[in-house]
Protein backbone atom coordinates (compact mmCIF):
# COMPACT_ATOMS: atom_id res chain seq x y z
CA UNK A 1 0.00 0.00 0.00
CA UNK A 2 3.04 2.38 0.42
CA UNK A 3 3.69 2.96 -3.08
CA UNK A 4 0.07 3.60 -4.05
CA UNK A 5 -0.14 6.17 -1.23
CA UNK A 6 2.67 7.70 -2.01
CA UNK A 7 1.09 7.87 -5.91
CA UNK A 8 -1.99 9.44 -4.10
CA UNK A 9 -0.49 11.81 -1.74
CA UNK A 10 1.42 13.15 -4.67
CA UNK A 11 -0.91 14.26 -6.45
CA UNK A 12 -3.29 15.58 -4.14
CA UNK A 13 -0.16 17.76 -3.20
CA UNK A 14 0.52 18.24 -6.87
CA UNK A 15 4.10 17.19 -6.73
CA UNK A 16 5.21 16.22 -10.44
CA UNK A 17 8.22 13.97 -10.11
CA UNK A 18 7.20 12.43 -7.25
CA UNK A 19 3.82 11.11 -9.15
CA UNK A 20 6.16 9.96 -11.87
CA UNK A 21 8.66 8.37 -9.23
CA UNK A 22 5.65 6.60 -7.62
CA UNK A 23 4.04 5.13 -10.85
CA UNK A 24 7.94 4.12 -12.22
CA UNK A 25 8.16 2.36 -8.82
CA UNK A 26 4.58 1.14 -8.84
CA UNK A 27 5.05 -0.47 -11.97
CA UNK A 28 8.46 -2.00 -11.56
CA UNK A 29 7.36 -3.31 -8.18
CA UNK A 30 4.23 -5.39 -10.23
CA UNK A 31 1.52 -3.92 -8.88
CA UNK A 32 -1.04 -3.94 -10.96
CA UNK A 33 -1.88 -1.54 -13.58
CA UNK A 34 -5.54 -1.05 -12.89
CA UNK A 35 -4.40 -0.33 -8.99
CA UNK A 36 -2.20 2.06 -9.72
CA UNK A 37 -4.80 3.78 -12.32
CA UNK A 38 -8.04 3.48 -9.51
CA UNK A 39 -6.46 3.72 -6.04
CA UNK A 40 -3.26 5.80 -7.11
CA UNK A 41 -4.17 8.50 -9.36
CA UNK A 42 -7.99 8.55 -9.91
CA UNK A 43 -9.17 8.28 -6.47
CA UNK A 44 -6.64 10.88 -5.55
CA UNK A 45 -7.79 13.52 -8.42
CA UNK A 46 -11.34 12.74 -7.25
CA UNK A 47 -10.66 14.23 -4.00
CA UNK A 48 -8.91 17.15 -5.74
CA UNK A 49 -12.12 17.63 -7.82
CA UNK A 50 -14.22 17.65 -5.08
CA UNK A 51 -12.49 20.04 -2.78
CA UNK A 52 -12.15 22.06 -5.92
CA UNK A 53 -15.70 21.62 -6.21
CA UNK A 54 -15.90 22.84 -2.09
CA UNK A 55 -14.09 26.04 -2.74
CA UNK A 56 -11.53 24.75 -0.05
CA UNK A 57 -8.97 24.79 -2.89
CA UNK A 58 -8.49 27.07 -5.68
CA UNK A 59 -6.74 26.98 -9.36
CA UNK A 60 -3.43 26.72 -9.02
CA UNK A 61 -3.35 23.50 -6.58
CA UNK A 62 -5.91 21.86 -9.52
CA UNK A 63 -3.66 22.91 -11.91
CA UNK A 64 -0.51 21.33 -10.11
CA UNK A 65 -2.66 18.01 -9.29
CA UNK A 66 -3.58 18.31 -12.59
CA UNK A 67 -0.34 18.26 -14.08
CA UNK A 68 0.68 15.46 -11.31
CA UNK A 69 -1.69 12.88 -12.67
CA UNK A 70 -0.83 13.91 -16.66
CA UNK A 71 2.79 12.99 -16.04
CA UNK A 72 1.63 9.75 -13.55
CA UNK A 73 -1.02 9.11 -16.51
CA UNK A 74 1.81 9.09 -19.16
CA UNK A 75 4.07 6.56 -17.36
CA UNK A 76 0.57 4.31 -17.21
CA UNK A 77 -0.96 4.41 -20.04
CA UNK A 78 1.43 1.99 -22.50
CA UNK A 79 0.75 -0.61 -19.82
CA UNK A 80 -3.24 -0.20 -20.58
CA UNK A 81 -4.70 -3.25 -21.25
CA UNK A 82 -7.74 -3.42 -24.26
CA UNK A 83 -10.11 -2.98 -21.60
CA UNK A 84 -8.86 -0.22 -19.85
CA UNK A 85 -8.21 1.72 -23.25
CA UNK A 86 -11.89 0.98 -24.12
CA UNK A 87 -13.36 2.62 -20.85
CA UNK A 88 -12.29 6.08 -21.92
CA UNK A 89 -13.55 8.39 -23.83
CA UNK A 90 -12.94 10.89 -26.24
CA UNK A 91 -13.47 14.13 -26.12
CA UNK A 92 -13.31 17.05 -28.24
CA UNK A 93 -12.85 20.66 -26.15
CA UNK A 94 -12.74 24.09 -27.22
CA UNK A 95 -14.10 27.70 -26.54
CA UNK A 96 -16.78 29.13 -28.71
CA UNK A 97 -16.42 31.25 -31.57
CA UNK A 98 -15.52 34.49 -30.65
CA UNK A 99 -14.48 33.77 -27.12
CA UNK A 100 -10.88 33.61 -26.43
CA UNK A 101 -11.03 32.62 -22.64
CA UNK A 102 -9.37 29.35 -22.06
CA UNK A 103 -8.77 29.26 -18.19
CA UNK A 104 -11.75 27.19 -17.58
CA UNK A 105 -11.73 25.50 -20.19
CA UNK A 106 -7.76 24.38 -20.09
CA UNK A 107 -8.89 23.64 -16.36
CA UNK A 108 -11.90 21.32 -17.84
CA UNK A 109 -9.75 19.92 -19.69
CA UNK A 110 -7.07 19.15 -17.75
CA UNK A 111 -9.95 17.46 -15.04
CA UNK A 112 -10.70 15.09 -18.06
CA UNK A 113 -7.19 14.12 -18.61
CA UNK A 114 -7.07 13.78 -14.82
CA UNK A 115 -10.30 11.66 -14.93
CA UNK A 116 -8.45 9.03 -17.34
CA UNK A 117 -10.21 10.62 -20.75
CA UNK A 118 -8.06 11.04 -23.59
CA UNK A 119 -8.98 15.05 -24.28
CA UNK A 120 -8.10 16.57 -27.92
CA UNK A 121 -7.86 20.52 -27.22
CA UNK A 122 -8.70 22.67 -30.35
CA UNK A 123 -8.17 25.94 -28.63
CA UNK A 124 -10.00 29.02 -28.38
CA UNK A 125 -12.51 30.90 -30.94
CA UNK A 126 -13.65 27.58 -32.59
CA UNK A 127 -16.22 27.80 -34.92
CA UNK A 128 -18.91 24.77 -34.78
CA UNK A 129 -17.92 23.27 -38.20
CA UNK A 130 -14.17 22.82 -36.61
CA UNK A 131 -15.41 21.05 -33.50
CA UNK A 132 -17.85 18.88 -35.62
CA UNK A 133 -15.38 18.00 -38.69
CA UNK A 134 -12.42 17.54 -35.92
CA UNK A 135 -15.33 15.14 -33.81
CA UNK A 136 -15.77 13.28 -36.98
CA UNK A 137 -12.41 13.24 -37.81
CA UNK A 138 -11.53 11.87 -34.13
CA UNK A 139 -14.05 9.43 -33.88
CA UNK A 140 -14.92 11.28 -30.76
CA UNK A 141 -17.35 10.30 -28.24
CA UNK A 142 -18.29 14.08 -27.07
CA UNK A 143 -17.83 17.87 -27.96
CA UNK A 144 -17.11 19.75 -24.90
CA UNK A 145 -17.67 23.75 -25.63
CA UNK A 146 -16.67 26.36 -23.30
CA UNK A 147 -18.07 30.13 -23.09
CA UNK A 148 -17.35 32.65 -20.53
CA UNK A 149 -19.07 35.53 -22.93
CA UNK A 150 -23.17 35.49 -22.75
CA UNK A 151 -22.58 36.77 -26.34
CA UNK A 152 -20.68 33.85 -27.22
CA UNK A 153 -22.52 31.10 -26.20
CA UNK A 154 -24.83 31.55 -28.44
CA UNK A 155 -22.69 29.80 -30.88
CA UNK A 156 -23.38 26.15 -28.73
CA UNK A 157 -26.49 26.28 -30.38
CA UNK A 158 -24.96 26.15 -33.73
CA UNK A 159 -22.61 23.25 -32.78
CA UNK A 160 -25.72 20.59 -31.40
CA UNK A 161 -27.74 21.81 -34.75
CA UNK A 162 -24.38 21.12 -37.01
CA UNK A 163 -23.73 17.98 -35.35
CA UNK A 164 -27.04 16.34 -35.67
CA UNK A 165 -27.12 17.72 -39.60
CA UNK A 166 -24.05 15.99 -40.03
CA UNK A 167 -25.78 12.64 -38.30
CA UNK A 168 -23.39 12.65 -35.67
CA UNK A 169 -26.11 11.87 -33.12
CA UNK A 170 -23.91 9.16 -31.51
CA UNK A 171 -21.57 11.94 -30.87
CA UNK A 172 -22.93 14.35 -27.44
CA UNK A 173 -22.31 17.45 -26.74
CA UNK A 174 -21.73 18.81 -23.42
CA UNK A 175 -21.40 22.97 -22.57
CA UNK A 176 -19.84 25.10 -19.79
CA UNK A 177 -18.84 28.49 -18.24
CA UNK A 178 -20.05 31.08 -15.94
CA UNK A 179 -23.11 32.04 -17.97
CA UNK A 180 -24.45 29.31 -18.46
CA UNK A 181 -27.27 27.09 -16.86
CA UNK A 182 -29.20 23.64 -17.01
CA UNK A 183 -31.91 25.64 -18.86
CA UNK A 184 -29.92 27.08 -21.83
CA UNK A 185 -28.63 23.71 -22.12
CA UNK A 186 -32.07 22.16 -22.60
CA UNK A 187 -33.31 25.44 -24.64
CA UNK A 188 -30.60 24.42 -27.45
CA UNK A 189 -30.65 20.93 -27.22
CA UNK A 190 -27.25 20.14 -25.65
CA UNK A 191 -26.37 16.61 -23.72
CA UNK A 192 -25.10 18.16 -20.78
CA UNK A 193 -23.59 21.12 -18.99
CA UNK A 194 -21.05 20.99 -16.61
CA UNK A 195 -21.44 23.46 -13.67
CA UNK A 196 -17.97 23.62 -12.66
CA UNK A 197 -15.08 21.35 -13.58
CA UNK A 198 -15.61 18.74 -10.94
CA UNK A 199 -19.25 19.05 -12.14
CA UNK A 200 -17.64 18.42 -16.02
CA UNK A 201 -16.20 15.36 -15.25
CA UNK A 202 -19.32 14.25 -13.34
CA UNK A 203 -21.67 14.64 -16.48
CA UNK A 204 -19.51 12.65 -18.41
CA UNK A 205 -18.85 9.94 -17.07
CA UNK A 206 -22.85 9.97 -17.21
CA UNK A 207 -23.25 10.64 -20.67
CA UNK A 208 -20.56 7.35 -20.98
CA UNK A 209 -22.55 5.21 -18.46
CA UNK A 210 -19.19 4.78 -16.18
CA UNK B 1 -6.88 66.38 -11.11
CA UNK B 2 -5.97 63.94 -8.36
CA UNK B 3 -7.11 66.25 -6.04
CA UNK B 4 -10.31 67.39 -7.86
CA UNK B 5 -11.03 63.76 -7.72
CA UNK B 6 -10.08 62.84 -4.09
CA UNK B 7 -11.83 65.92 -2.86
CA UNK B 8 -15.03 64.94 -4.42
CA UNK B 9 -14.92 62.20 -2.70
CA UNK B 10 -14.74 63.14 0.58
CA UNK B 11 -18.21 65.26 -0.52
CA UNK B 12 -19.84 62.38 -1.74
CA UNK B 13 -20.57 58.80 -3.57
CA UNK B 14 -18.74 58.90 -6.76
CA UNK B 15 -20.86 56.66 -8.95
CA UNK B 16 -19.09 55.10 -11.39
CA UNK B 17 -20.58 54.01 -14.78
CA UNK B 18 -22.35 50.63 -16.10
CA UNK B 19 -21.34 47.91 -18.37
CA UNK B 20 -20.06 48.79 -22.19
CA UNK B 21 -20.90 45.63 -23.66
CA UNK B 22 -24.27 45.00 -22.30
CA UNK B 23 -24.74 47.98 -24.26
CA UNK B 24 -23.20 47.45 -27.13
CA UNK B 25 -25.03 44.25 -27.83
CA UNK B 26 -28.35 46.07 -27.62
CA UNK B 27 -27.28 48.53 -29.99
CA UNK B 28 -26.80 45.24 -32.56
CA UNK B 29 -23.24 44.92 -32.32
CA UNK B 30 -21.69 41.35 -33.45
CA UNK B 31 -21.16 40.38 -30.34
CA UNK B 32 -18.12 37.75 -31.79
CA UNK B 33 -15.88 41.25 -31.91
CA UNK B 34 -14.03 42.99 -29.62
CA UNK B 35 -15.61 45.95 -28.59
CA UNK B 36 -11.72 47.89 -28.40
CA UNK B 37 -11.98 48.15 -32.09
CA UNK B 38 -15.56 50.24 -31.58
CA UNK B 39 -13.33 52.96 -30.90
CA UNK B 40 -12.34 53.54 -34.13
CA UNK B 41 -14.86 51.68 -36.67
CA UNK B 42 -18.14 53.01 -34.25
CA UNK B 43 -16.44 56.04 -32.74
CA UNK B 44 -20.42 58.03 -32.11
CA UNK B 45 -21.94 54.71 -30.75
CA UNK B 46 -19.35 55.09 -28.01
CA UNK B 47 -19.68 58.22 -27.69
CA UNK B 48 -23.09 57.77 -27.12
CA UNK B 49 -23.00 55.02 -24.65
CA UNK B 50 -20.30 57.34 -22.38
CA UNK B 51 -22.84 60.15 -22.73
CA UNK B 52 -25.92 58.26 -21.51
CA UNK B 53 -24.01 57.28 -18.32
CA UNK B 54 -23.35 60.45 -17.35
CA UNK B 55 -26.54 61.78 -17.84
CA UNK B 56 -27.49 59.27 -15.47
CA UNK B 57 -25.87 60.68 -13.16
CA UNK B 58 -22.22 58.84 -13.42
CA UNK B 59 -19.46 61.11 -12.06
CA UNK B 60 -16.35 58.94 -13.98
CA UNK B 61 -16.71 56.79 -17.13
CA UNK B 62 -14.49 54.21 -17.46
CA UNK B 63 -12.54 54.37 -20.78
CA UNK B 64 -13.49 51.54 -23.62
CA UNK B 65 -10.24 50.08 -22.91
CA UNK B 66 -10.69 46.86 -21.26
CA UNK B 67 -8.47 44.44 -23.84
CA UNK B 68 -6.55 46.98 -24.58
CA UNK B 69 -3.15 45.71 -23.28
CA UNK B 70 -0.61 44.71 -25.67
CA UNK B 71 -1.11 40.92 -24.84
CA UNK B 72 -5.28 40.95 -25.38
CA UNK B 73 -5.09 43.02 -28.11
CA UNK B 74 -2.94 40.26 -29.58
CA UNK B 75 -5.24 37.67 -28.77
CA UNK B 76 -7.41 39.54 -31.67
CA UNK B 77 -4.29 40.59 -34.32
CA UNK B 78 -4.85 44.16 -32.95
CA UNK B 79 -1.42 44.39 -31.36
CA UNK B 80 -0.24 47.36 -33.99
CA UNK B 81 -3.26 49.31 -32.79
CA UNK B 82 -2.51 49.80 -29.68
CA UNK B 83 -1.76 53.45 -29.44
CA UNK B 84 -4.61 54.61 -31.70
CA UNK B 85 -7.09 52.29 -29.99
CA UNK B 86 -6.55 53.05 -26.70
CA UNK B 87 -6.09 56.94 -27.54
CA UNK B 88 -9.22 57.49 -29.31
CA UNK B 89 -10.77 55.45 -25.84
CA UNK B 90 -9.73 58.32 -24.08
CA UNK B 91 -10.81 61.06 -26.69
CA UNK B 92 -14.60 59.50 -26.90
CA UNK B 93 -14.80 59.42 -23.34
CA UNK B 94 -13.28 63.06 -22.64
CA UNK B 95 -15.80 64.74 -25.35
CA UNK B 96 -18.51 63.64 -23.38
CA UNK B 97 -17.15 63.90 -20.14
CA UNK B 98 -18.84 67.53 -18.69
CA UNK B 99 -17.48 69.98 -16.23
CA UNK B 100 -16.38 68.48 -12.93
CA UNK B 101 -17.11 64.91 -14.07
CA UNK B 102 -14.14 62.86 -14.29
CA UNK B 103 -12.59 59.98 -17.14
CA UNK B 104 -10.98 56.93 -16.06
CA UNK B 105 -8.43 54.77 -18.23
CA UNK B 106 -9.67 50.97 -17.83
CA UNK B 107 -7.15 48.48 -18.01
CA UNK B 108 -8.28 44.81 -17.52
CA UNK B 109 -6.77 41.23 -17.44
CA UNK B 110 -4.41 40.23 -19.91
CA UNK B 111 -6.01 36.67 -20.57
CA UNK B 112 -2.77 35.07 -19.68
CA UNK B 113 -1.09 33.54 -16.79
CA UNK B 114 1.95 34.23 -15.33
CA UNK B 115 4.62 31.80 -14.65
CA UNK B 116 4.60 29.33 -13.16
CA UNK B 117 0.83 28.26 -14.34
CA UNK B 118 1.37 30.08 -16.84
CA UNK B 119 4.19 31.05 -19.43
CA UNK B 120 4.40 34.83 -18.92
CA UNK B 121 7.20 35.79 -17.08
CA UNK B 122 6.83 38.91 -14.32
CA UNK B 123 8.43 41.33 -16.74
CA UNK B 124 6.80 40.80 -19.79
CA UNK B 125 3.30 41.11 -17.91
CA UNK B 126 4.52 44.61 -16.15
CA UNK B 127 5.62 45.83 -19.51
CA UNK B 128 2.55 44.91 -21.01
CA UNK B 129 0.98 47.15 -18.78
CA UNK B 130 3.63 49.56 -18.78
CA UNK B 131 2.37 50.02 -22.29
CA UNK B 132 -0.92 50.48 -22.13
CA UNK B 133 -1.04 52.62 -19.32
CA UNK B 134 1.54 54.97 -20.87
CA UNK B 135 -0.97 56.08 -23.89
CA UNK B 136 -3.97 56.45 -21.38
CA UNK B 137 -1.88 58.84 -19.35
CA UNK B 138 -0.66 60.46 -22.53
CA UNK B 139 -3.94 60.77 -23.73
CA UNK B 140 -5.41 62.32 -20.70
CA UNK B 141 -7.13 60.33 -18.14
CA UNK B 142 -7.96 61.45 -14.75
CA UNK B 143 -7.45 58.39 -13.04
CA UNK B 144 -6.50 54.32 -14.56
CA UNK B 145 -8.99 51.65 -12.81
CA UNK B 146 -7.57 47.97 -12.89
CA UNK B 147 -10.52 45.91 -12.50
CA UNK B 148 -11.27 42.34 -12.97
CA UNK B 149 -8.56 40.91 -11.70
CA UNK B 150 -8.70 36.99 -11.00
CA UNK B 151 -5.28 36.41 -9.99
CA UNK B 152 -3.32 38.23 -7.28
CA UNK B 153 0.41 38.55 -9.47
CA UNK B 154 -1.27 39.89 -12.44
CA UNK B 155 -2.81 42.59 -10.77
CA UNK B 156 0.68 43.28 -8.97
CA UNK B 157 2.03 43.62 -12.08
CA UNK B 158 -0.78 45.67 -13.58
CA UNK B 159 -0.02 47.98 -10.69
CA UNK B 160 3.62 48.10 -11.20
CA UNK B 161 3.46 49.04 -15.06
CA UNK B 162 1.18 51.63 -14.15
CA UNK B 163 3.30 53.38 -11.42
CA UNK B 164 6.41 52.88 -13.77
CA UNK B 165 4.01 55.03 -16.44
CA UNK B 166 3.78 57.78 -14.48
CA UNK B 167 1.86 58.80 -11.53
CA UNK B 168 -1.68 58.92 -11.98
CA UNK B 169 -4.39 58.32 -9.57
CA UNK B 170 -4.86 54.63 -9.48
CA UNK B 171 -7.73 51.88 -8.54
CA UNK B 172 -6.78 48.16 -8.22
CA UNK B 173 -10.23 46.14 -8.26
CA UNK B 174 -9.98 42.37 -7.84
CA UNK B 175 -12.45 39.73 -8.93
CA UNK B 176 -14.10 37.31 -5.90
CA UNK B 177 -16.11 34.78 -5.42
CA UNK B 178 -18.01 33.78 -2.41
CA UNK B 179 -16.70 30.52 -1.20
CA UNK B 180 -18.01 28.58 2.09
CA UNK B 181 -15.14 29.70 4.16
CA UNK B 182 -14.99 33.32 2.53
CA UNK B 183 -14.37 35.55 -0.59
CA UNK B 184 -11.42 34.53 -2.57
CA UNK B 185 -10.05 35.01 -6.12
CA UNK B 186 -10.20 32.03 -8.31
CA UNK B 187 -6.47 31.68 -7.34
CA UNK B 188 -7.24 31.47 -3.61
CA UNK B 189 -6.05 34.77 -2.72
CA UNK B 190 -8.59 36.54 0.29
CA UNK B 191 -9.12 40.05 0.79
CA UNK B 192 -6.64 41.08 3.30
CA UNK B 193 -3.66 39.89 1.31
CA UNK B 194 -4.75 41.24 -1.92
CA UNK B 195 -4.59 44.66 -0.25
CA UNK B 196 -1.78 44.52 1.20
CA UNK B 197 0.03 43.35 -1.75
CA UNK B 198 -1.73 46.10 -4.15
CA UNK B 199 -1.60 49.04 -1.04
CA UNK B 200 2.07 48.03 -1.02
CA UNK B 201 2.75 48.63 -4.76
CA UNK B 202 1.70 51.94 -4.75
CA UNK B 203 -2.62 51.57 -5.93
CA UNK B 204 -4.34 54.87 -4.19
CA UNK B 205 -7.59 52.78 -4.01
CA UNK B 206 -8.84 49.44 -3.93
CA UNK B 207 -11.72 47.91 -5.25
CA UNK B 208 -14.13 44.82 -6.45
CA UNK B 209 -16.06 43.83 -9.40
CA UNK B 210 -17.58 41.04 -11.54
CA UNK B 211 -18.86 37.87 -10.76
CA UNK B 212 -20.91 38.78 -7.52
CA UNK B 213 -24.35 40.71 -7.92
CA UNK B 214 -25.22 43.36 -5.77
CA UNK B 215 -26.78 41.49 -2.75
CA UNK B 216 -24.11 39.55 -2.42
CA UNK B 217 -21.03 42.17 -2.61
CA UNK B 218 -22.55 44.01 0.45
CA UNK B 219 -20.64 41.27 3.00
CA UNK B 220 -17.54 41.76 0.75
CA UNK B 221 -17.91 45.02 0.92
CA UNK B 222 -17.81 45.28 4.68
CA UNK B 223 -14.47 43.07 4.90
CA UNK B 224 -13.00 45.27 2.37
CA UNK B 225 -13.99 48.13 3.98
CA UNK B 226 -11.91 46.56 7.50
CA UNK B 227 -9.11 45.41 5.18
CA UNK B 228 -8.02 49.16 4.34
CA UNK B 229 -8.42 52.62 4.69
CA UNK B 230 -8.01 54.02 1.09
CA UNK B 231 -11.01 54.90 -0.36
CA UNK B 232 -12.87 51.67 -2.34
CA UNK B 233 -15.09 51.37 -5.35
CA UNK B 234 -17.94 47.83 -5.70
CA UNK B 235 -18.82 47.50 -8.96
CA UNK B 236 -21.73 43.98 -8.68
CA UNK B 237 -23.05 42.06 -11.87
CA UNK B 238 -26.71 42.40 -12.09
CA UNK B 239 -27.00 39.03 -11.71
CA UNK B 240 -26.42 36.01 -13.78
CA UNK B 241 -27.22 36.18 -17.50
CA UNK B 242 -30.41 34.42 -18.56
CA UNK B 243 -31.35 33.33 -21.55
CA UNK B 244 -34.37 32.44 -23.20
CA UNK B 245 -35.60 32.00 -26.59
CA UNK B 246 -31.93 33.13 -27.51
CA UNK B 247 -32.48 36.47 -25.52
CA UNK B 248 -29.86 36.82 -23.05
CA UNK B 249 -31.02 39.35 -19.64
CA UNK B 250 -29.85 39.44 -16.45
CA UNK B 251 -31.92 38.68 -13.53
CA UNK B 252 -31.73 41.36 -11.41
CA UNK B 253 -33.98 45.35 -11.64
CA UNK B 254 -32.37 48.65 -11.68
CA UNK B 255 -35.00 48.69 -9.02
CA UNK B 256 -33.56 46.07 -7.09
CA UNK B 257 -29.73 47.23 -7.27
CA UNK B 258 -30.66 50.14 -6.24
CA UNK B 259 -31.90 49.16 -3.15
CA UNK B 260 -28.85 46.77 -2.76
CA UNK B 261 -26.54 50.14 -3.57
CA UNK B 262 -27.49 51.70 -0.24
CA UNK B 263 -26.59 48.73 1.36
CA UNK B 264 -23.56 48.78 -0.68
CA UNK B 265 -22.91 52.61 0.75
CA UNK B 266 -23.70 51.89 4.24
CA UNK B 267 -21.42 48.68 4.52
CA UNK B 268 -18.78 51.25 3.71
CA UNK B 269 -18.17 51.67 -0.18
CA UNK B 270 -16.49 55.29 -1.44
CA UNK B 271 -17.53 54.65 -5.01
CA UNK B 272 -20.45 52.65 -6.50
CA UNK B 273 -20.54 51.61 -10.32
CA UNK B 274 -21.90 48.17 -12.15
CA UNK B 275 -20.71 45.77 -13.89
CA UNK B 276 -21.98 42.98 -16.57
CA UNK B 277 -25.20 43.89 -17.41
CA UNK B 278 -25.87 46.85 -15.77
CA UNK B 279 -26.91 49.71 -18.05
CA UNK B 280 -27.70 53.71 -17.67
CA UNK B 281 -31.33 52.65 -15.92
CA UNK B 282 -29.14 50.87 -13.10
CA UNK B 283 -26.85 53.96 -12.64
CA UNK B 284 -30.00 56.21 -12.61
CA UNK B 285 -31.82 53.90 -10.05
CA UNK B 286 -28.41 53.57 -8.12
CA UNK B 287 -28.23 58.07 -7.93
CA UNK B 288 -31.60 58.55 -7.19
CA UNK B 289 -31.14 56.18 -4.50
CA UNK B 290 -28.47 57.30 -2.85
CA UNK B 291 -29.36 61.44 -2.99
Amino acid sequence: MGILEDVYNAIIEGKVEDAAAGVEQGLNSGIEVDDILKKGLLSAMDLVGERFGEGEIFIPQVIWSAKAMQTGMDLLRPHFSEGQRKKSARIIIGTAQGDIHDIGKNLVGMMLEGAGFEVVDLGVDIKPEQFVEKAAEEKADIIAVSALLTTTMISMADVVSLKNEKELSSVKVIIGGAPLSMDFCKEIGADSFGVDAMDAVAKVKELMDL
Amino acid sequence: MRNLFLEKLKEKVILFDGAMGTMLMKAGQDPLKTPIRLNLDEPDLVTDIHKLYYTAGADAVITNTFGGSPLKLAADGLEEQLVELNREAVRLTRRSCPDGKFVAGDIGPSGKMLKPLGDVAPEEMQENFFAQAGVLIEAGVDLIIIETMYALDEALAAVQGVRKAGDVLLLASMTYSKTKNGFFTVMGENIPRCVSVLEEAGADMMGANCTLNSTDIIDLTEELRAATDKPILIQPNAGKPVTSKGLTYYEQTPAEFAIDAVKIKKAGADMIGGCCGTTPEFIKAVAEALR
